[in-house]
């Protein structure tokens, strides 16, 4: 028996858990009480029902963690070709940092910035080869005790990437990150650490990605925790291909000190349903964070963010924007929310979202929340639901544009004003073609179970 | 066979009939003014035209180049060589002028089939329809005819009508025209919220296409964009119908009286309520 095939025997589950600190056996202690603490914790936390506010508008009761395996392995020793067209698609990188499946796959670093001190690895290996400093801050700000699905991350975290920027230096190209998940009926919990110390700069993108010809279930539980120190700035950019029979949870949080400038971008488009929470706080004078999100679901696709940006200090800046298009049967749920804490005067925060529905089966809700608690401060938000609005449409149609091309038009149109925010050119292009690429599928994807060819006719 | 052949239509928005038995011809080559008082129907004909869908046509028809007009659906109308210049153009955000227009030239060339093929990768390498306009020609077009209209270079690049002027937006429209380069144009009040120096670079930009190879149908109800486009034939609407038509001295004489000495010429009354009762 493989181990492939081992593995298909366990869940994520008792059984599961044995297996994995087995196969762990070399970590140290302190990690491995990390993870009997979060696995100790994650069974004594209720699976989230409709009943919890956050939880309410995603089913989770069609999950069958005993049958997903807790850990999968490489199904080859080379990488996959399409791991490799994906590398040489995306932006030439200061790092390349690849996991397939549960382990790392492969790794590039640029020499320059290797002398210029900065520190890029898969997260296993940096539990081996900076013990302190992930012991220090790991778990730390996005503790397991999070949510339920946090608590299972970090029972089983296999891979991820850590980061360590110096004092100062910027690292200009993007380091990538990228998770490639070929098997079938697999857990996969990377964790991404990133320590960014005083005026550090960095460039972040990651591509989560799942092979698309699954049967079986898939469960991914990632985690993101970034500290940043004074002056510190990240462009962190992400893109979420998960096949359609993954359960993807997210769970990412910033800590940015005086002057410390995030902007965020995070594309949803893969996955059965993505339960994300994105927080950041602003922690000194003088932070900013730009917080911007798309995604484009269709079929019974389920979305359901969280973003939750806290001001604790004068002088702070924020921006959240987020734009969706369901189609089909999808629904959408995003909850956004500004904390405006008593110390955080003269504060400036934007709280937006646009919703267009491309189907009447498609659903989507907006939950606002604006918490001020101090004076002096501009705190604002707006939220839409809509559809392809007709008077577009028929401008487009009035000039020869045939109709299924005008609407791909004005669907791509509406990502373009979060599309602007992202860092670099090469990346803005290749989101883009994503896009364009799910659309086009999508004309030609007859065989939705479940639904009529009515549900079709909106593309 | 005229190129456009319009026989008694009738036209209702939402139930309430508007056009009531309209007839007109416009050949390639002439310049027609349809004028008429706010609310005589003139933008609604022109919906009707392009085949929006809240326009209801009840009776009569429409023939372009001989065909059926009324049974085209609005983009095969307009690849048919039928062009409105709005006189309120939608801005479509996200959607550059460049991209939408060049999508519109390669749907003329593909003539509305492979839709897929006109946006991504496949049209980028103009590997289908074999037709398709290239980037950079089509860049080269635009840039010529935007130099022509007094627009900016950047225009290529921002969201189409999003955050324009009143003249940008009419610019813009006569800009679609030169590219598209339509048999029949229906400009839609294309002077309104325009000023004089603004009027003069469209009415130029309309002149230079109107010829052999397209006529144009002006509505407006002043005269003063008339001075610059100079129509064969003027048409008077009212309550839904051309009431009078004739030469260009007719705009002299509705400048002079306005409108009111038609209505007492054809006994109508001042207002439509009136008419209506």
């Amino acid at each position: 028996m493989t181990i492939a095939e081992m593995t298909q025997l366990v869940g994520l589950n008792a059984d599961g858990f044995s297996e994995l600190l087995a196969r762990r056996s070399g970590e140290p202690a302190w990690m491995r009480q990390a993870r009997e603490a979060a696995w100790e914790l994650y069974k004594t936390m209720p699976m989230p029902t409709r009943r919890d506010e956050e939880w309410r508008r995603v089913d989770l009761r069609s999950i069958r963690l005993s049958e997903i395996a807790p850990f999968a392995a490489r199904s080859s020793g080379a990488l996959p070709v399409a791991v490799k067209e994906r590398i040489t698609a995306g932006p030439a990188s200061a790092a390349m940092v690849v996991q397939h499946n549960s382990e790392d796959a492969y790794i590039e670093v640029d020499p320059e910035i290797r002398r210029q001190g900065v520190t890029v690895c898969g997260l296993d290996e940096a539990v081996r080869l900076h013990p302190d400093l992930v012991r220090k801050y790991f778990g730390v700000i996005r503790p397991a005790a999070h949510n339920k699905f946090t608590a299972l991350h970090y029972a089983f975290q296999s891979g991820g990437t850590f980061i360590r920027v110096p004092a100062g230096v910027r690292v200009d190209k993007p380091i990538r990150s990228m998770v490639y998940l070929d098997a079938d009926g697999a857990g996969c919990f990377p964790h991404t650490l990133i320590l960014l110390e005083k005026g550090a700069s960095l460039n972040y993108f990651e591509e989560r990605i799942g092979l698309d010809d699954g049967r079986r279930q898939n469960l991914a539980s990632g985690v993101a925790e970034i500290h940043m120190d004074d002056g510190a700035q990240i462009r962190f950019m992400s893109l979420q291909e998960y096949n359609r029979d993954t359960f993807n949870f997210s769970s990412e949080k910033t800590i940015g000190q005086k002057d410390a400038r995030v902007a965020w971008l995070t594309a949803e488009l893969g996955g059965r349903l993505n339960k994300g929470f994105i927080d950041c706080d602003l922690t000194g004078p003088g932070g900013r964070c730009e917080l911007l999100g798309l995604y484009y679901i269709n079929g019974r696709q389920q979305s359901d963010v969280v973003t939750l940006l806290t001001h604790k200090a004068p002088h702070t800046e924020g921006n959240i924007l987020f734009k969706g298009v369901c189609d089909d049967a999808a629904r959408s749920c995003f909850r956004g929310r500004i904390v405006v804490q008593k110390e955080a005067s003269q504060t400036q925060s934007f709280l937006a979202d646009h919703t267009m529905l491309l189907s009447d089966k498609a659903r989507s809700d907006s939950v606002p929340t604006l918490e001020i608690e101090a004076n002096d401060v501009i705190c604002k938000h707006a939220a839409t639901v809509g559809e392809i609005s007709a008077e577009e449409l028929f401008y487009l149609l009035s000039r020869g544009i045939p109709e299924p091309v005008a609407r791909k038009m004005i669907v791509l149109g509406f990502f373009e004003e979060v599309l602007k925010g992202v860092p670099a050119a090469s990346l803005q292009k290749l989101v883009r073609r994503h896009l364009q690429a799910k659309f086009d599928v999508h004309d030609h994807d007859a065989t939705m179970p479940g639904l009529s060819e009515s549900d079709m006719e909106s593309d | 066979m005229a190129t456009l052949e319009i026989k008694d239509l009738h036209v209702s928005v939402e139930g309430k009939e508007i056009i009531r038995g309209l007839s007109l011809e416009v050949n390639k080559g002439e310049v027609h003014a349809l004028m008429g008082p706010n609310g005589s129907g003139k933008s609604t004909l022109s919906f009707a035209l392009a085949g929006h869908p809240k326009y209801t046509v009840t009776r009569g028809e429409a023939r372009f180049k001989g065909g059926d007009l009324l049974a085209l659906p609005p983009d095969e109308r307009a690849r048919a060589g039928l062009f409105l210049a709005f006189q309120y153009p939608a801005a479509v955000p996200g959607v550059t002028v460049g991209n939408f227009l060049r999508t519109a030239v390669n749907s003329h060339r593909a003539n509305g089939s492979a839709p897929r093929a006109l946006t991504g990768k496949e049209a980028e390498a103009g590997k289908n329809g074999g037709n398709q306009i290239s980037a950079r020609e089509f860049l080269k077009v635009l840039k010529e005819n935007m130099r022509i209209l007094n627009l900016q270079d950047d225009f290529a690049f921002r969201y189409l009508n999003d955050g324009f002027s009143g003249g940008e937006k009419k610019r813009v429209e006569i800009l679609q025209m030169a590219v598209l380069k339509p048999e029949l144009a229906i400009l839609d009040e294309t002077d309104s919220g325009l000023d004089i120096d603004a009027m003069k670079t469209v009415a130029e930009g309309v002149n230079r296409l109107v010829g052999p190879e397209m006529g144009a149908l002006v509505i407006t109800h002043y005269q003063r964009l008339l001075n610059y486009i100079k129509p064969q034939k003027v048409h008077v609407m009212m309550e839904g119908r051309i009431v009078t038509s004739g030469g260009p001295e007719l705009v002299h004489e509705l400048e002079a009286k306005g409108y009111d000495w038609i209505r007492q010429k054809f006994g109508i009354a001042a207002t439509a309520t009136a008419a209506a009762s």
